[in-house]
């Protein structure tokens, strides 16, 4: 596993995309920071540290398309199916394994970049911050984010697996990220109940608070409203995302490994 | 840096028992049983969709049978796999299997560490070196020929050191320098390395020149198994015979030369294997036969392999 996490390490870091991704994120933060800084435009001050003074909106998007993107990187066609046919069985299973871990880990290094760049711009910008959370609800917040991020990359990961296609698997890691997929899904199944006979809106109100989405959303507002309970569930949105997502993340790394991996390569 | 010396020892390195695979409705391989020794440069020929490559894909597991079984190295449990879980065949299967958007070198570099190698660097620069490729070329692999991507897929299948290598047409879309720099190095690895090589491909003359046994598939099914000699004894030296009464002379000769094949070429031609042009001519003269054309004749060895793919094809029309 370490020697195959090490592999994959090197093949992006002497890739060119990961450096795009570099650079995007750095303008991202930076930019908005230099143009506040040179022209006055922006807050008198900031509420608070998280989702206020420090954004990681959109992160979620580009640690799933990378998912996308390194496993994608021809896996069946080409590198992937020499190194395979050098593997016995069961290492050939900890290859599929390793895909979604490494996901995993990728996310956490491009969010913890993303923070650090986002900290950095904070004294550019000189704007100050009126009510700063505690260290740990910063740390809680970074988790959450890092938690649901790595629950797309590992479902990209499955899918690139499952499709073998660069095309649909950036599709879904798009469309997964951002929601959409999941308020579709969530839509649709409220309309076969309407048609079945149930209430409408019954299916989505049950079951909108514990989707990842929601968790995505609470991370944009602050640590605050991450960390508090809410009416319908009487959870906080981060308990709810640590109920369903670190589950999720483990079953899809699990099936990849014992279900995809069983399958013939292209 | 590549191969144990594993020739000498007297194992059978692929042994495949009733070895099915189905796609669906096709049946890709039908109840293949074949034997790759310890040393061979096992030649594997068959017509496109013949079964080669879903074959070779079987044998370094990369799919998985419907039926049957692989043998590697004598294990039927664990595939030849080693203790730290590596396989010891290198494959280049279909297409080279690069990473186009790096270097060859990180190729292989990636490549080895991932097989746990420690010294990942010198590994890739050595393999860069035997395949004729130059390790201090920063250009990324897909600025490369399709020459050079084959070479490169060589050195990719030969990290790990492995005792069996697979290549499925691994000549295609090289000039003919890098054909033979390409048939050079895959009989160094064998003779100096011990490496037991399977190749498939179509270019029939560099197969036959680097073979040292073949094995023919048609329609899935393993149709003929035969080494290099038998292949040039069956390919020797025959006589191309034209007569002024093709039956008459036929038959007399038939009398006079029971020992010998005749077989009868669409323009009335006789084609006659197993005796000498001395004795054909003499034979004609003593029975009275009136010989138009006398001619020695080398048999096409692709001309033979082509018979034989298409007798497999008769003999399996059923399915």
């Amino acid at each position: 596993m370490t020697a195959l996490l090490r592999s994959d390490a090197y093949r992006v870091l002497h890739g060119r995309w990961i450096w795009v991704v570099v650079a995007i994120v750095t303008f991202l933060t930076l930019a908005p920071a230099l143009l506040m800084r040179w022209t006055h435009m922006g807050p008198v001050a900031f509420d608070n540290l998280t989702g206020s003074a420090l954004s990681l909106g959109g992160c979620e998007i580009l640690v799933s398309v990378m998912a996308a993107i390194v496993c994608c990187d021809r896996t069946d066609l080409g590198f992937g199916r020499s190194l395979l046919s050098s593997l016995s069985p069961r290492a050939r299973r900890v290859w599929f394994a390793e895909k979604c871990i490494f996901s995993v880990l990728l996310a956490g290094v491009t969010l913890l970049f993303a923070l650090a760049l986002g900290l950095l711009a904070l004294p550019i910008t000189g704007v100050p911050i009126l009510a700063p959370e505690p260290a740990w609800q910063v740390a809680a917040w970074f988790g959450c984010n890092w938690l649901v991020g790595s629950t797309y990359a590992a479902l990209t990961v499955l899918v690139a697996h499952l499709t073998r296609n660069e095309t649909v698997t950036v599709g879904f890691a798009v469309l997964a990220s951002t929601g959409i997929l999941e308020g579709g899904i969530v839509i649709g199944v409220d309309a076969l109940c309407h048609l079945a006979g149930g209430r409408l809106l019954d299916f989505s109100s049950a079951v909108a608070p514990w989707l990842p989405a929601q968790a995505v959303s609470a991370i944009g507002e602050s640590a605050g409203a991450l960390l508090a309970p809410d009416n319908v569930t009487g959870l906080a949105p981060v308990v709810r995302a640590l109920i369903v997502c670190l589950p999720l993340t483990v079953a899809v790394t699990v099936a990849d490994a014992l279900l995809v991996s069983r399958r013939d390569v292209a | 840096m590549v191969g144990s010396l594993w020739k000498g020892a007297d194992v059978n390195v692929i042994e495949t028992h009733g070895l099915t695979k189905r796609y669906r409705r096709k049946l890709a391989v039908d109840n293949l049983d074949m034997t790759v020794a310890a040393g061979d440069i096992y030649g594997f020929v068959g017509k496109n969709g013949s079964g080669k490559s879903t074959t070779m894909k079987m044998v370094c597991g990369l799919a998985r049978p419907t039926a049957g079984e692989v043998v590697l190295f004598g294990d039927s449990e664990n595939g030849g796999a080693t203790p730290q879980g590596f396989s010891r065949i290198g494959a280049l299967i279909e297409n080279p299997g690069v990473l186009a958007s790096l270097t060859a070198r990180d190729n292989l570099v990636a490549k080895a560490l991932a097989l746990g190698m420690t010294h990942a660097g010198q590994v890739a620069s050595d393999l860069l070196e035997l395949v004729g490729l130059d390790p201090l070329d920063h250009r990324r692999v897909k600025a490369y020929s399709l020459g050079m991507k084959q070479r490169l897929g060589l050195a990719l299948a030969l990290v790990g050191s492995p005792d069996l290598l697979l290549l499925d047409e691994p000549f295609n879309g090289l000039d003919p320098e890098a054909t033979r720099a390409m048939r050079l190095a895959l009989v160094r690895l064998n003779h100096e390395h011990g490496v037991t090589i399977m190749i498939s491909s179509h270019v029939l003359d560099q197969l036959d020149r680097v073979a040292t046994r073949f094995g023919v598939i048609s329609d899935g099914r393993l149709t003929a198994e035969f080494t290099d000699d038998e292949l040039h004894e069956r390919c020797g030296s025959s006589v191309r015979l034209r007569l002024a009464e093709p039956e008459r002379g036929l038959a007399l000769l038939e009398q006079a030369l029971p020992q010998v094949t005749f077989r009868a070429e669409p323009d009335g031609a006789l084609v006659v294997a197993g005796a000498e042009l001395e004795e054909i001519s003499a034979a004609c003269f003593q029975a009275g036969v009136e010989v138009r054309e006398l001619v020695q004749q080398e048999r096409d060895i692709e001309e033979y392999f082509v018979e034989l793919m298409e007798a497999g094809e008769k003999d399996g029309g059923g399915r």
